[in-house]
This record gives C-alpha cells, sequence and structure tokens, in this order.
C-alpha cells in the first residue's frame, strides 16, 4: 500500500494519457451496464414460459370449404376426424395463435365507464377443450363448460358473459390478492364479464409485448371460412400426428391448409427480432471490452516504456520483480476505479435519459457492482503483460546513459 | 512541402508499428460498429418514395362507433387508420385528389395456367387500383399498369412481380399469359422490375420490411368475385356486423381498405382535408359520423412515424455505437500523446533548426490523417464484414436493409478522419508545446 502514494503523485504529473484512459473506461462502464441490462432484460423476455405444451403442439390455418350455413357441421366434424387419429390427444381451435403477433388486444375496465381502466390484455377466444390441448394449468375456479360456449361469424367475445384470465392478469384485477379474483366482474367496451377461473400461465400473441403474461380467455367459437386450429399430439407422435391430420383434411375437396407449423416453429419466428437483438447487443459488449483492455493495455505498455529508466533505478536499489508488477497493477487498479467512479455517476444520468427517450426500465443496483467487478478485472488481465514485461527490464539499463 | 509532411508520418508510423496499428485498430472498430448501426437505421428510415413523399397522402376518417372510441393511443383517443368500403369508394369516385387509390388485401392458390392444379400455392394478392403504380413509382420490366377501365370494369387481369413472374414464368415476358388465380383466369398485362420500398410504408406496420406482395389486381375484379380473406390482413367492426360474406362487409362500418391521394403539391394538403372534412359532414347528415371528427390526412413521413415502423432499438443502437466509438477515440488519443510524446526529441531537433510550431503542428496533422484514413478504410471493410454478418442475424428483416450505398461508405471514410484529426488536436497541440532547449539538453 506504501506505493499508493507515489503512484498517485506520478499520475498526477502527467495526467493527460490516465485522464483520457479514465474517460475511456467510464464511457465503457456506462454502455457495459446498459447494454447489459438491455440483453439479460431480452433474455428473460425470450426465456418467458408460455403456458403451453409446446413440445407437443402443432398449429395450422385450414378454410371450412363449404357453404357458411354448414361451417359449425364441418367444423365438428374435422375436430371429430382428428380426434380419432391415434397419434392426437387433443385439438381446439382458437381466435390467434399465441406467438405470432397476429391477435386481438382490449382494455379491460372495472366498471363500465373507461375511467376505471385495469389493464390491457391479450385476448384468445376458443373451443372447450382449449385447456386440455394447450396443456393449461387451471390454478383457481373452473373451466368454462359446454353449456357457455358460444357460436360467432364476427367477434370473439361480445356473445359470452364469462371469461378466464391469466395469474398475471388477476394480478391486475386485484391487486391486493389476486386469489380474489375469480367470481368478479370486469367491463370491456362497457359489457360485463364474470371471471370463473385463472390459468397459470398463456401468453399473449405478441412476444414482444412486455405485458404478454396479461391473457383474457373466452368461450367463443369463432366460425369463418378459415378457422386456426391448434393440435395436440401425443409425446413423441408430433411428426406422425402432423402428417395424419395433413392428409386427413385434404382428403376433403376445395381444402386449403396454410402456416402448417409444429409450435417450435412458431416460437422461433416470433422470437427472431429479440433473438437478433442480444445477439446484436451481446456483439457490441465482447468489442466494447476488447477496445477497453486494449486502451488499457496500450497505456500501461507505452507508460512503461517511457519510465524504462525510473524501472531500472527501483530494481537497481532492490525493488524485486514482484514489487514492479505490484506497482502497476496498483496504478492500473487506482485510474480504473476513478474510471468506474465516473462511470457510475454517467450511467445513472445516461440510464435517466434513455428512460426519458426510449421509456426503458431503470437498471438495478447490482448490475453496477457485477459491471464494475468485470472492468476491474478485465483492466487486471490488459495490464499484466506490459507490467511483467516492465519487471524484466534489467537494472543495469538504469546505469546507462540513455 | 505538404508531401514532405506525409513522407515524415509515413516514416513516423512505421517506426512504431504496434503504437500504430493499436490506433488505426481502434478507430477501425469504432467506425465500423457506428456505420453498421448506422447503416441499418439509415436504411429503415429512408424515403420510401424520393422526391414524392410530400404529396402523397394516406386519409383517415372518423366513421367509428358513436358510443366507444376506436382506440387509445398515447393517451387519446385515435381513429382507425383503414377505411370502409362504402367511404373508400365514394371519395375513389370523387377523383378529387391529383391521383388515388385503394388498397385492399387478399390470398388465394395461384398458379400459371400451365402448370397442373396440384402446383398451385397460397399466395398473398394485392387487390388495387390502376394509379397505385404511378403513384408509388412502381418500375415496369414489361407492359404497364391497367387503366381506369379496367378498374371500373373490374377486369380479370394480373401485374406480376418480377420474382412471381421467375416463380410462375421463369422470368420469360409473359405479357397475355394467364395466370389461375383462386380458380379463376386472370391475363397478365405487366410485370415489374425490381421494386422494394422501405420501409414498406403504404400498409401495416408488421409488413414494413418485408417484400411487397407478388401479384397486383384490380379492386373492383376482387369485389366481382366476391373474395374476402380475414387472416392476411386486418378488418376492424364495430356495431356486431355479421361479416359473413364481402356483401356483409361492403354495407357495414367495419374498415379494412387503405386509402391514399396523391396531390399535385403539397400546399394543397388543406385544401384536400377541407374536402374530406366537408365528406364527413355529408356523411353525419345521413346518419354515419356521429363521432368527434378528427379526420386527418397524413403524408408518408408521418405515417411512418405514427406507424412507429423504425423500432427504437435501432436507435438506441446508434447511441450506444457512437458512444463505443468515443471511448475508442478516447483510447487513440491517448496513443497518439503517448505517441507524440516519444518524439519529444524529434520535435525539440526540429524547432531548433527552424521549425515553427505551425511546422510541428502540419506534420503530425498530416500523421492524425493518415491514421484516420487508414482507420477508415480498414473500418469500412470491417463495416461491410459486420453488416453481412448481421443481415444473416436480422434474417427476418430484408437483407437490403443492411447494405452500404456509395455516400454512406464515403461518409465513413469521411467520419474517420474527421475523428481522428479532431481527437489528434489536442496531443498536437502539446507536441507544439515542446521547448527546443528541454528536448536539446538531454542529448
Amino acid at each position: 500500500m506504501k506505493d499508493l502514494t507515489p503512484i498517485l503523485k506520478t499520475l498526477w504529473k502527467s495526467k493527460t494519457g490516465p485522464f483520457l484512459l479514465v474517460i475511456q473506461i467510464a464511457v465503457a462502464f456506462t454502455i457495459l451496464i446498459n447494454v447489459g441490462h438491455m440483453a439479460i432484460n431480452k433474455w428473460h423476455e425470450i426465456n418467458k414460459p408460455s403456458g403451453l405444451d409446446e413440445a407437443h403442439l402443432f398449429t395450422f390455418t385450414a378454410n371450412l370449404p363449404v357453404e357458411p350455413d354448414s361451417y359449425q357441421a364441418r367444423l365438428e366434424q374435422d375436430f371429430a376426424d382428428i380426434l380419432e387419429l391415434a397419434s392426437v390427444e387433443s385439438v381446439n381451435a382458437t381466435n390467434s395463435v399465441p406467438l405470432t403477433s397476429w391477435g386481438l388486444g382490449l382494455a379491460l375496465n372495472r366498471t363500465e365507464s373507461d375511467e376505471s381502466y385495469i389493464s390491457y390484455a391479450g385476448v384468445y377466444s376458443m373451443s372447450s377443450n382449449f385447456v386440455e390441448t394447450l396443456g393449461l394449468e387451471v390454478i383457481m375456479g373452473r373451466k368454462f363448460d359446454d353449456a357457455e360456449m358460444r357460436l360467432s361469424s364476427d367477434d370473439y367475445m361480445i356473445k359470452s358473459t364469462t371469461a378466464m384470465v391469466t395469474k398475471a392478469l388477476a394480478e391486475k384485477i386485484s391487486p391486493e390478492d389476486w386469489t380474489q379474483t375469480v367470481g368478479k366482474t370486469i367491463y370491456i367496451n362497457g359489457r360485463p364479464y364474470q371471471i370463473v377461473g385463472i390459468v397459470n400461465e398463456l401468453i399473449a400473441t405478441w412476444p414482444a409485448w412486455w405485458g404478454n403474461k396479461r391473457s383474457i380467455i373466452f368461450p367463443v367459437l369463432t366460425l369463418t371460412n378459415e378457422s386456426k386450429f391448434m393440435v395436440r399430439a401425443h409425446p413423441g407422435q408430433l411428426q406422425q400426428a402432423m402428417e395424419e391430420v395433413h392428409t386427413l383434411l385434404m382428403r376433403q375437396p376445395g381444402r386449403i391448409i396454410d402456416k402448417y407449423h409444429p409450435f417450435s416453429h412458431t416460437r422461433e419466428t416470433g422470437y427472431k427480432p429479440m433473438i437478433s437483438s442480444l445477439v446484436i447487443l451481446i456483439a457490441v459488449t465482447i468489442g466494447l471490452m476488447v477496445v477497453t483492455m486494449l486502451g488499457t493495455f496500450g497505456q500501461a505498455r507505452f507508460a512503461i516504456l517511457r519510465r524504462k529508466r525510473q524501472i531500472g533505478i527501483r530494481r537497481a536499489l532492490g525493488a524485486s520483480k514482484w514489487q514492479i508488477v505490484r506497482y502497476y497493477i496498483l496504478e492500473n487498479m487506482v485510474i480504473t476505479s476513478f474510471g468506474i467512479l465516473l462511470g457510475v455517476i454517467c450511467a445513472i444520468l445516461l440510464n435517466v435519459k434513455l428512460m426519458d427517450f426510449f421509456d426503458l426500465l431503470s437498471v438495478p443496483g447490482e448490475y453496477f457492482l457485477v459491471g464494475a467487478a468485470v472492468i476491474l478485472v478485465a483492466g487486471q488481465f490488459a495490464v499484466i503483460p506490459p507490467a511483467l514485461s516492465a519487471a524484466n527490464i534489467s537494472p543495469a539499463s538504469a546505469t546507462r546513459s540513455v | 512541402m505538404l508531401l514532405y509532411y506525409f513522407k515524415l508520418a509515413m516514416l513516423s508510423i512505421r517506426k512504431t508499428p504496434l503504437l500504430s496499428f493499436l490506433m488505426i485498430a481502434t478507430i477501425a472498430i469504432g467506425i465500423a460498429a457506428t456505420m453498421i448501426t448506422y447503416t441499418v437505421n439509415y436504411m429503415m428510415t429512408q424515403d420510401p418514395v424520393p422526391g414524392k413523399s410530400d404529396r402523397l397522402f394516406t386519409v383517415h376518417l372518423s366513421s367509428w362507433d358513436p358510443n366507444v372510441g376506436y382506440r387509445m393511443k398515447d393517451g387519446k383517443e385515435d381513429i382507425p387508420i383503414f377505411m370502409t368500403y362504402q367511404d373508400a369508394t365514394n371519395l375513389y369516385t370523387d377523383q378529387r385528389a391529383h391521383k388515388q387509390t385503394i388498397i385492399s388485401f387478399h390470398k388465394a392458390m395461384v398458379r400459371s395456367a400451365a402448370q397442373p392444379r396440384g402446383q398451385a400455392t397460397m399466395t398473398y394478392l394485392r387487390p388495387t387500383t390502376h394509379e397505385f403504380f404511378s403513384m408509388l413509382n412502381v418500375p415496369f420490366l414489361y407492359g404497364s399498369p391497367w387503366d381506369a377501365s379496367d378498374d371500373s370494369q373490374g377486369s380479370q387481369i394480373v401485374v406480376l412481380s418480377k420474382k412471381k413472374n421467375e416463380q410462375l414464368f421463369q422470368g420469360e415476358n409473359s405479357l397475355g399469359r394467364e395466370v389461375v388465380i383462386g380458380g379463376l383466369i386472370y391475363r397478365v398485362v405487366g410485370v415489374l422490375d425490381e421494386w422494394l420500398p422501405l420501409p414498406r410504408f403504404y400498409t401495416e406496420r408488421s409488413d414494413s420490411y418485408s417484400e411487397p406482395r407478388g401479384l397486383f389486381v384490380p379492386f373492383q375484379s376482387s369485389i366481382n368475385n366476391d373474395w374476402l380473406s380475414g387472416t392476411d390482413g386486418s378488418v376492424y367492426c364495430w356495431g356486431g356486423a355479421d361479416l359473413i360474406d364481402l356483401n356483409a362487409l361492403k354495407a357495414s362500418e367495419c374498415v379494412w381498405l387503405f386509402y391514399w391521394v396523391e396531390l399535385a403539391s403539397a400546399e394543397l394538403r388543406d385544401d384536400y382535408l377541407a374536402y374530406i372534412n366537408r365528406y364527413a359532414q355529408e356523411q353525419k347528415a345521413l346518419g354515419r359520423f356521429q363521432r368527434e371528427q378528427m379526420n386527418r390526412v397524413m403524408n408518408v413521413a408521418e405515417f411512418i412515424e405514427y406507424n412507429e415502423v423504425v423500432n427504437k432499438d435501432g436507435r438506441i443502437a446508434v447511441w450506444l455505437a457512437m458512444a463505443f466509438l468515443i471511448a475508442c477515440l478516447l483510447n487513440t488519443m491517448s496513443l497518439m500523446m503517448t505517441k507524440f510524446h516519444g518524439k519529444g526529441a524529434e520535435v525539440g531537433l526540429r524547432r531548433a533548426v527552424g521549425a515553427s510550431k505551425v511546422d510541428i503542428a502540419r506534420q503530425f496533422f498530416c500523421e492524425t490523417v493518415i491514421i484516420g484514413l487508414a482507420g477508415g478504410a480498414i473500418g469500412l471493410v470491417l463495416a461491410l464484414l459486420g453488416l453481412y454478418v448481421t443481415s444473416e442475424v436480422y434474417s427476418h428483416l430484408h437483407a437490403g436493409l443492411m447494405e452500404m450505398n456509395l455516400s454512406l461508405m464515403l461518409l465513413t471514410i469521411g467520419s474517420s478522419v474527421l475523428a481522428s484529426t479532431v481527437f489528434g488536436l489536442y496531443p498536437i497541440y502539446k507536441a507544439c508545446q515542446i521547448q527546443p532547449s528541454s528536448q536539446l539538453k538531454s542529448l
């Protein structure tokens, strides 16, 4: 520690170089914290549970190649035919497939008036056995019974009077205790709906919406000339079920099938933009660390070249190699610490600005600690090679004149 | 003299290879990162119809439910970006703008007449009106757009994109050939050349960075055929409309059509809006349009902004990359300090034999220019490489977004030289302060 005074004195004497490095580290630290935070947020978004039994699900759209008045009969026949296949466990129709970014979102209110806004929620309207098909978990209340099912050709919820919500939405409806949600009435566009059950998780259709844990389900089967099907296969039989269902449906003349994908494909496509951003953020972070280390390395190396004689004299006066290395490591730690200190201030300021500009979430405290540790360690790695070469300067070099 | 300074600078760079390499490399990395993010952002925000975007307007009407607003946006009531069939056809019949077009959507099984039935593929179509092509500067390879009479009759004719023409007719001149769309025969009247407006501003936000649809047919023909598909575009309804077929949709208050107009000049905007408001008043007298009237026209840039087509991540990335560049430049600056400091003896000697401070500054300035040039050149290569990688990573976006044009390339080199010289100013200033005597003494 007795090195500290001479280090500070030397740094003060020729401050420009170290000062530039301090600013550089501060900038790097600021970016690192913010980028790291964004990347980890993205990572959490990408790995959010969907609540679905994804491994055994596949989805598609298919037309009902009959006149509108026989849509219902045709759809029920399709369901019955698909269920007869040995590889299929369950099938249902839905207004939108999770994570496809195609669907309806609505504002929920506590009363008829728009002023009593609770939350925005993703809307699903599904045929009766969706709980089984999607593999959802009903944690409170009940699922819909067959008597509640409604048919509609144009609207997803108007004909219904009941709804189920996800736990995340229940927490919005009853902030004090979500378990009190069952039995409550919420209003959408002035119409009342009674909540009869709560499912643990069901992701809304937009992967990029941060509130996508909030979904509401209505017992409505929408009958249009094109239906969205979700099919759950028996374990290990997804491939077989996909082939069999396709063959079965194509037997009907005039049938058009589209978007025939296993759910894994839907997830991959849905999250593609976020994964891309994540990759770029990670690349930026790595690039930044490399440049910072290069900077530290360069700064240390040239500081040492300049002080070649000084090092030689210290060695000649009896300093051990370790003491020389220690001096430079300590010097680097001092510079880095100043950099981090400045960086903390910048990071807080930048984060406030970023929040204003781009409505991001604020960076929690532990990022500062981890970021500081990462920068310190990286700085040490960068300074060790030049410090070691400094230690190898022979005492004799001091005795020569230049 | 300048040439001599450049020679000195080259010599000096070669004398300290590691130092020079570090300087050039850090500039190159910083410039590359900035230019990659900037290119993507620039390409996303560029003007999709150069020279016209301030005269092209989309029209939005307050035709929504008197009881409940359409939706809330930024805390205010918003009106639909789509139009009802009746309003779109009413406005279109009036022909009040210089040019106008209705843009719809449909999907159907499509094949060329020569292909067997089984080879038909599900294809997205774009039913629209004939001025669509001239309004959006769409280039034609063969043939031309259809005309007003085809629009009024709803002729069964089709314009293919270049890509679709390759799929269906192997890229031949297919004018007059036949395409089967949903079981109906359509005759080819035009084939487009490469056309990729980015962002694709004229429809919904989710389509902004994908390719335009491959088949264009007269809007009236899609009406004649009762074409209605619910899943490849948006239809928003109120008042419990029963959308069992197209006739129901046509009669309903559902909104689903885009309506764009081209005015002779941007100044006519207010006149056109006044006409739209007059139209709304007429409709109000007929019992429609009972909500507060918020009708509006938006030009291309305003609509892109409104639609939030350009994502925020991109803008954040540019800011981060710029901060990153500054970190790199600070690094270069401290390396320059070291370097010029090491040349104290040389400066002292040159000052002693009569060089002025300005001469010294010039000499080092040449060196920073060379470093900037080299950094820019390597940075350009890195940026092009990076953009290639980015286009692989962002495979869901169109690769056209990740290509540099000439002006961006020049910008890369230019900004590198500028950055290097600006950040070299202080080290140069310090080098000029070196006293001849102090250096000569130590020799």
